[in-house]
């Protein structure tokens, strides 16, 4: 627990008082509660290859094609980008595109702390934490991270990783466990873990007697108790997470977090693109990694529309919201070396559960600086405000039926695109 | 992401960036707390051996803190001196340098002299090579800011034949090596590694690699600066932003003190990845372009506004600083007690900062000093408002874990792995130090480039970690005790694996209480009724005493009485 927690539950009441009474309304208006799939793309995305159509200018080079209309949806495409076009044909109108989101940096770090977590320290949880904790916390691994970067916070207890070669099945499978001095591991039986717990909760009992009463160390011990029945959990549901020295590709991370998600192993899932985003030379890679993207996105998406929902007739679509986003974007203008740089405002993809999907929201001038806009619609407004990375946050929380005051503060709420 | 490089080009910055060495206008957490409630002595000793070496205190020492707690600081000297320390010392240096990394795109190949070794080989001779520079200062008792002024590096044969340095002893052993040209003598920035982990995206003209320095040594981080970014700024030209950073008082800010900070290191070439090292040796030494500022940034090289001459002079300026040993003791501190930079108190680092320059720059003591500290010592608080806010548990590092299971039970949970990483058999390596085929990050720990900070409280695969662990290492060391003579076992020292005697397993059980937990309890004792009721339990489900006590040993050694303290 840190200054940054104790406002959390201390201050965030506080917080509230400091708003407009309007907004005061934000923690009630959230709706029902949701799954969240975050998709990463990071490095730096070049939203001119899709998101953010412009048309080519004195101030903002775009690449081949030309902007199209899904509906009321505008994207930039091309014949040479055909998995973009497939997507948005098929699942535009369950998506939200928000453009002109400032982050206020173009350092990596920083800028993936402000667009996962909404906030500027790496202390804090990132979205899809939030959301595996408050939506969804009694579940094996509430948080599964297939990716590589994500912000867990206090929240790390609800949190697990797979590792850079799934090695997490070697944990879960005896069959795949490494052999150490030629023995093979030594697997307990359902009974004995049954006293093993039993005596680890005799332990907790005697800390929380103790020094484990109150606050931060109690935590410890309650998280202590409850990482043992999650492991269990998990070793429940080991076929979901295939073979160890499995290469998790966007395309495998899919296939793991649809399955994760509908056997109830998680709540909330974090994948990464894991593409060369960062094109400082060499931009037009930015047109694969839309074709690989957007590819795995549609796999995504297919695989959520086919599997059942939690509520019968439903399927999984109706109970996911997906985020697709990067830290931020790339400049309007190529560089000496046909690359592009850092630029401080970017777009990100909303879809699914929750979304008010077909149409984009926020807006950038012709050289993709952010445009203040009004919070009630998403529309341009020279009276709005800038949307920044925390009230897109605080949006996303709101969909999944977050209260995001809460968890980030005295947070104006972009919720234009929350259905 | 291509490079990784911690971008900070362009950025511009607010007036109000914290001076880590400025105490006015900071806010200072408060002291220990009145209603705080301390670690026992015999408690106290086992979190110092667990912080400082990620081992449990011996019985002997255990006793004597017991009897007498006036020796604990002799015992700590001792544990200064010991090779668990040096461990420590490199792990502590590595959560901010992040040189431990397994990344395909920073793996050299195994070509030429370096033919046949691993990947697991040629990363850690690549990129441990500061950290060992600054182990070998530390265990030397040199002055701690030698590690910016050292005139000298340390090599294994891998390292020597990658970068083209004089090597003596073993080939795995690490000895001191000259450097290999007329570099500037500045201890870690003098090493050729520490600028291949921290490349530079070229046009940002090394103000990532800038930033980095001015964040590990200094504790000034210019990202987490509120900034505004001017998006006016043509940030895809560098002539428009060389002058911007200049000129643009939005950019000015951080740039005026950055830039020339960033101007020394076009000494070092921008990148060097692995496809472009096609011989070795190789270096990023590159005297030549060393002036390149003049065209680049168009700033020169000073440290904050001081002329340091050249960047022989920027180690001496860097420790000079006063922010240098501030940010020293807040990084000790903050390891030590898995409190966040941010929260450690103000007060207690002042102290720190003057034990450390006091002792004449004796990291070890900097360590004991903290180690004897009150805020080091805190079990928990009365108040539940303060106790939110007391770390009182703390979590083992993975690599702790390792060395604690190792020194209880002689297990290494090391395997050999037949997979490859870019193309080069991965090798060797403990299941709890790596992250390619281990469990370091899945047990809370950090791979150094993606996951930068330690999880400090239990998860699914943490305990999951935990466990196999306890399990392997249950195995391994009852199946020897079994067979090993009296005198040889290793954890049986009070009763055999089979025997029955019910006064001879509650004995067993409280040696292990005291071995595994640092608890010095009686045989009759509350506690060691759980875990006899563990053990015959256990005995019941199997029949078998073997097994009876492995699984005894695997709710002890994952028991949070293990792994926290």
């Amino acid at each position: 627990m840190n200054r940054r927690d104790l406002f959390k539950y201390t201050g965030a009441a506080a917080a509230l008082g400091m708003l407009s009474p309007a907004r005061k309304l934000v923690a009630a208006e959230s709706t029902a509660p949701k799954r969240l799939v975050m998709v990463l793309a990071q490095g730096g995305w070049d939203v001119t290859y899709a998101l953010d159509p412009k048309v080519q200018n004195v101030r903002c080079d775009v690449p081949v094609g030309a902007i199209r209309r899904f509906g009321n949806l505008d994207i930039f495409t091309d014949a040479s980008r055909p998995n973009v076009t497939a997507f948005f044909t098929k699942y535009a109108g369950v998506s939200a595109v928000v453009r002109g989101i400032s982050v206020s940096s173009v350092a990596h770090q920083e800028c993936l702390k402000r667009m996962s977590t909404g906030t500027r320290s790496e202390v804090n949880p990132d979205m899809a934490a939030i959301v595996a904790h408050d939506n969804g916390n009694a579940l094996p691994l509430p948080y599964l991270i297939l990716g590589d970067t994500a912000y867990t916070g206090q929240f790390a207890g609800s949190a697990g990783r797979v590792g850079s070669t799934n090695q997490i099945i070697a944990l879960l499978d005896p069959a795949q466990a490494y052999q150490t001095n030629g023995r093979a591991p030594l697997a307990t039986t359902n009974p004995e873990d049954a006293i093993l717990q039993k005596y680890a909760n005799a332990t907790a009992d005697r800390m929380k007697a103790t020094r484990g009463a109150l606050g931060y160390n109690r935590k410890r011990v309650d998280d202590f108790v409850e990482s043992i029945r999650r492991g269990k959990a998990l070793q429940g549901v080991r076929a979901g997470f295939g073979a160890r020295g499995r290469v998790l590709s966007l395309t495998n991370q899919v296939e793991l977090a649809l399955d994760a998600l509908e056997q109830d192993i998680s709540q909330s899932v974090m994948l990464n693109t894991r593409l060369g985003w960062d094109t400082h030379d060499a931009n037009t890679d930015q047109a694969g990694f839309h074709e690989t993207t957007f590819a795995g996105l549609t796999l995504l998406l297919d695989g959520l529309a086919a599997r059942p929902g939690r509520q019968t007739g439903t399927t999984m679509l109706d109970d996911t919201i997906v985020v697709c986003y990067s830290e931020f974007s790339r400049t309007p203008k190529l560089n000496a070396v046909m690359g592009k740089d850092h630029w401080p405002v970017t777009s990100a993809l909303v879809m699914g559960a929750g979304v008010k999907g077909g149409r984009g929201y926020g807006a950038t001038n012709e050289a993709v600086e952010a445009e203040t806009v009004d919070f009630a619609t998403g529309a341009r407004s020279a009276t709005g405000m800038t949307l920044m990375s925390n009230h897109f946050c605080a949006g996303v929380l709101k969909a999944a039926g977050i209260d995001p005051i809460a968890h980030l503060g005295p947070t104006e709420v972009f919720s234009a695109f929350v259905a | 992401m291509r490079f990784l490089a911690l971008t900070l080009c362009l950025t511009a910055c607010a007036s109000d960036i914290r001076q880590s060495g400025d105490d006015d206008d900071q806010q200072d957490p408060d002291e220990v707390s009145p209603t705080a409630v301390y670690l026992t002595p015999p408690q106290h000793l086992t979190r110092i051996s667990l912080a400082l070496r990620g081992m449990r205190p011996a019985l002997d020492d255990l006793h004597a803190v017991e009897a007498d707690p006036a020796v604990l600081p002799s015992i700590v000297d001792r544990y200064l001196d010991s090779p668990a320390f040096a461990e420590t010392i490199k792990e502590l240096h590595n959560e901010t340098l992040l040189m431990r990394i397994e990344v395909p795109q920073f793996t050299y190949p195994a070509i030429g002299p370096l033919a046949g070794k691993t990947a697991r080989e040629l990363n850690t001779g690549k990129f441990d090579e500061p950290l060992r520079l600054i182990e070998d200062i530390v265990m030397t008792d040199q002055p701690y800011t030698k590690i910016v002024t050292a005139d000298y590096t340390m090599t294994n044969d891998v390292t020597a034949a990658m970068w083209g340095m004089t090597h003596t002893g073993a080939p795995e052993a690490w000895t001191r090596s000259a450097l290999p040209d007329a570099r500037p003598k500045l201890g870690i920035l003098s090493s050729n590694a520490l600028y291949d982990r921290w490349r530079s995206a070229g046009f940002n003209f090394n103000r990532g690699r800038a930033n980095m320095i001015s964040r590990v040594l200094l504790c000034h981080d210019y990202l987490t600066s509120d900034i505004m970014v001017d998006t006016n700024v043509d940030l895809a030209d560098p002539d428009v932003v060389a002058n911007a950073v200049i000129a643009n008082k939005s950019c000015a800010g951080c740039h005026q003190t950055l830039d020339p900070l960033a101007s020394y290191l076009f000494t070092y070439r921008n990148q060097l990845g692995p496809v472009a090292v096609d011989a070795y040796p190789v270096t990023y030494y590159s005297p030549a372009t060393a002036n390149r500022w003049m065209t680049a940034n168009k700033r020169p090289p000073m440290f904050f506004g001081v002329s340091t001459g050249n960047m022989q002079g920027l180690g001496q300026a860097i420790a000079d600083d006063p922010r240098f040993a501030k940010c020293a003791a807040t990084r000790f501190a903050s390891y030590f007690t898995e409190v966040a930079q941010t929260e450690v108190s103000g007060a207690w680092v002042a102290r720190l900062q003057k034990a450390l320059v006091d002792s004449n720059w004796n990291a070890k003591e900097l360590a004991k000093a903290v180690m004897l500290s009150d805020e080091f010592r805190v079990s928990h608080d009365t108040d539940a408002e303060v106790a939110e806010r007391t770390v009182g548990a703390l979590k083992l590092r993975p690599e702790q874990l390792h060395r604690m299971i190792r020194d209880l039970t002689g297990f290494n949970w090391s395997t050999t792995a037949t997979s490859n990483l870019r193309g080069i058999p991965y090798g060797t390596a403990n299941l709890l130090e790596s992250d390619f085929i281990g469990f370091r990050v899945l047990a809370g720990g950090i791979d150094s480039y993606f996951v930068t900070d330690y999880v400090h409280t239990m998860n699914a695969t943490s305990s999951l970690v935990a466990k196999s662990a306890a399990a392997a290492a249950a195995d391994f060391v009852v199946e020897r005790d079994l067979i090993a003579a009296v005198a040889d076992r290793t954890l049986f020292r009070e009763a055999g694996v089979n025997d029955t005697d019910p006064n001879l397993i509650r004995a067993q059980l409280a040696y292990l209480h005291a071995r595994i937990y640092g608890e010095l309890v009686a045989p009759d004792s509350p506690e060691v009724d759980d875990t006899l009721v563990l053990y015959e339990e256990a005995f019941a489900a199997s029949n078998n005493r073997a097994r009876a006590w492995k699984v005894t040993l695997i709710g002890m050694l994952s028991n949070f009485r293990a792994l926290f303290y």
